[in-house]
């Protein structure tokens, strides 16, 4: 008797099983599709449950919260609601943000020194600087490393619609002591382009364990070269074949004492005066950098040469209106 | 019948077999609803918002020609009308469309490639990749073809050494070296008939070669920064070749008190001299006005600079104006908007620019 009571209750445990699966399946269909397809990029539909931001479903359909912004913009919200029906791509679905009218362009900012008042051409201040950081947060921008600049010009990803690079030469002591902690509360990565002479610890410039604290705060370390000359320029007393020997030198030098004194493999350089030349560029490919970056005005397109890519200096004497004229996203110029 | 087959089977109760009975009933009830619910559930998902949004979405892009935007909007309407033949059907014609506007653009632009028309070559190559965004051939293209190269690809000849090479390609058997350092397995006399070198281009930026361009072609005259500004604007020559000078790398610290008011100064003039001599005029007139306006003839050449920018700047607002009358709208707004670089207050462009920005939007939503 007790034995087919125990046979009763497990009967009747899998048949209500079987019912709640069949529910749950009605229910999941219901709520969202993955769509595949051969050469448009795969897409899923989802309702959004409460709770739902848009970072956890980027957690969730696209394994980073920080992808939020696929979602936003395919769908054009800047925030979701339970019960909203969104379409998720599950890949990139314009990489180079290329239509009949134009293509996304990047702005990289260049800034080179920091100061609490003084304010030169090289030198923007504090308070600029932290106006700048606040202006991008609250209009809109993404700041994005140089590696996901670079899988944007590789043609691998697409990028937020007003992603911005930003990028300091040198290694003076007001990165450290001013642009650091102005970054970090923002959130924004950076790259720091170091010649490597100048990381000697005076009262201006930085040390090496400045460096590897701001590799590890977020601050990508790059290299600028060792001793910052003219990369164009031959000098009096200098043979052809010695001036390529002092090229090939500049790179090398640099891109092991910074491998030796932080532990990292650099594999970006900004030109020091942004000036370059073909037996530079071929230096460094053959070193394994990949890519170099000039002072000369403009934002850059993915199908920019990746060794003469454009910056845009920051001023200390630019005012707001000026900043914004630098921030450049988008131009129909190559496709007209 | 079944039932008490499977009760007796099982030595249900009667209260036990009743209650299986109930379980059953609900169980068919519900999987006939979920069947009975399909329907209605695809129908509740036919008129979904976002079905509705994506359809219009996609007959806008349509009518405006963007036929990707077209085909990705149908693709999402197609995941609500599964079986829907009229969708499909438009699906297969936009894919066949934009496939076949792909390999056009693609052609035109090898076309213009091997006529030497390399901006005309790139923007084909844009063209072929907005309609067919993984067209593998033209992005190798776009990303190998269409830059300056930095190396050209030597084939050795019998008698070749690598001064024989330099000689001939570099008007100089000494840079050698440079062949051997960017082809190790050519040391040592190592080259083989037949076998491919990596010579890399001396570009004009490379010092020394201006030298031997000026030895092979016939001497030009040489122009001043002075005349730059009295000379129409010139495309700029293509190179890598930039400008600006850093003057925070002066340290300051390490020079002589008495040196220290003249050096910015004199490293920011030099630095506007390069710029207008690359006709960075901007970037000169911002330069200039940071320097002492007593020092050297700083006072002249901010004048002489704001003049030609505005008149460069009056040059681009004509030519804004003309693209206007010939309804070229957006190269009307390209001119304007660089007359506003040049010239932020200029009023016309300001007001003609404000114009025909509200002119393309009123166009863009039709």
């Amino acid at each position: 008797m007790k034995e087919n009571y125990r046979a009763n209750i497990l009967f009747c445990n899998a048949i209500l099983l079987v019912l709640l699966s069949c529910l749950q399946g009605c229910a999941v269909k219901h709520e969202a599709g993955q769509v595949h397809s051969g050469d448009l990029p795969d897409f899923v539909r989802v309702v959004a449950g409460s709770g739902d931001t848009l970072p956890l479903l980027a957690s969730r359909y696209l394994d980073d919260p920080q992808k939020s912004w696929v979602i936003a913009e395919f769908n054009d919200v800047t925030d979701i609601h339970a019960g909203q029906e969104l379409i998720i791509p599950l890949e990139p679905f314009n990489k180079g943000a290329l239509s009949l009218q134009g293509y996304q362009t990047v702005p990289v900012l260049c800034y080179h020194n920091f100061s609490e008042n003084k304010k030169n051409l090289m030198m923007v201040t504090r308070h600029d600087f932290e106006q700048q950081m606040k202006f991008l947060s609250n209009n809109g921008y993404t700041v994005i490393s140089l590696d996901e600049f670079f899988d944007f010009l590789d043609y691998k990803v697409a990028l937020p619609e007003k992603a911005v690079v930003i990028t300091i030469d040198d290694g003076w002591q007001g990165v450290y002591t001013i642009a650091y902690p102005v970054l970090q509360r923002y959130g924004f990565p950076a790259t720091l382009f170091v010649y490597t002479d100048l990381i000697n610890g005076n009262r201006k410039t930085l040390n090496w364990q400045q460096v590897a604290e701001l590799e590890n705060g977020g601050i990508d370390i790059q290299c600028h070269t060792k001793t910052h000359r003219n990369l164009n320029k031959i000098k009096d007393d200098e043979s052809f074949q010695r001036y390529v020997g002092q090229l090939e030198e500049e790179i090398t030098a640099s891109t092991r004492i910074i491998k030796e004194k932080i532990g990292k493999e650099v594999t970006y350089l900004a030109y020091p005066y942004g000036a370059a030349n073909n037996i530079v560029v071929a230096y460094l490919q053959k070193k394994g950098y990949r890519g170099a970056f000039t002072v000369k005005r403009g934002s850059n397109p993915f199908f920019e040469n990746r060794f003469s890519l454009h910056r845009r200096m920051i001023y200390g004497d630019f005012d707001l209106q000026d900043f914004k004229r630098n921030l450049k996203i988008y131009s129909s110029k190559a496709i007209r | 019948m079944g039932i008490t087959f499977w009760a007796k089977k099982i030595k249900l109760t009667d209260r036990w077999q009743f209650c299986l009975a109930a379980i059953i009933v609900l169980l068919s009830l519900l999987a006939g609803g979920c069947a009975v619910v399909s329907p209605v559930a695809e129908q509740e998902v036919s008129d979904s918002p976002l079905a509705a949004k994506y359809r219009h979405k996609a007959i806008a892009h349509e009518k405006r020609g963007q036929l990707r935007e077209a085909l990705l909007s149908w693709w999402i309407v197609q995941s609500y009308y599964p079986n829907d033949a009229e969708i499909a059907g438009k699906i297969k014609k936009i894919k066949e469309e934009t496939e076949r506007r792909g390999a056009d653009h693609f052609r035109q632009a090898l076309t213009l490639y091997h006529q030497g028309a390399l901006k005309g070559a790139r923007r084909e190559i844009l063209r072929t990749l907005i309609y067919d965004p993984e067209h593998s051939r033209a992005l190798r293209f776009l990303q190998n073809e269409l830059h300056d190269p930095v190396f050209e690809k030597y084939t050795v000849q019998q008698g070749d050494t690598v001064r024989k090479i330099a000689a001939e390609r570099y008007r100089d058997p000494t840079k050698a070296f440079l062949i051997t350092s960017f082809n190790p397995h050519a040391s040592g006399g190592g080259i083989r008939p037949g076998s491919s070198l990596r010579l890399v281009i001396l570009d004009d930026a490379v010092p020394g070669t201006t030298k031997i361009a000026q030895k092979l072609s016939p001497p030009q005259k040489k122009i001043s920064s002075h005349d730059y500004l009295v000379l129409a604007p010139r495309r700029q020559k293509k190179r890598i070749v930039v400008y600006a000078t850093s003057a925070s790398k002066v340290r300051e610290e390490e020079r002589p008190d008495k040196a220290k008011a003249t050096i910015p100064n004199r490293v920011y003039y030099q630095q506007a001299k390069e710029l207008l001599d690359r006709e960075e005029y901007l970037e000169a007139l911002r330069i200039l006005r940071s320097i002492d306006r007593d020092f050297r003839d700083v006072e002249k050449l901010i004048a002489y600079t704001e003049v030609f920018l505005q008149q460069e700047a009056d040059a681009h607002y004509r030519k804004g104006i003309s693209y206007y009358l010939s309804e070229n709208l957006s190269m009307a707004i390209q001119e304007w908007e660089e007359v506003l670089r040049l010239s932020p207050e200029h009023l016309k462009a300001k007001k003609d620019l404000r114009n025909a920005r509200r002119l393309q939007r009123k166009i863009d939503t039709l």
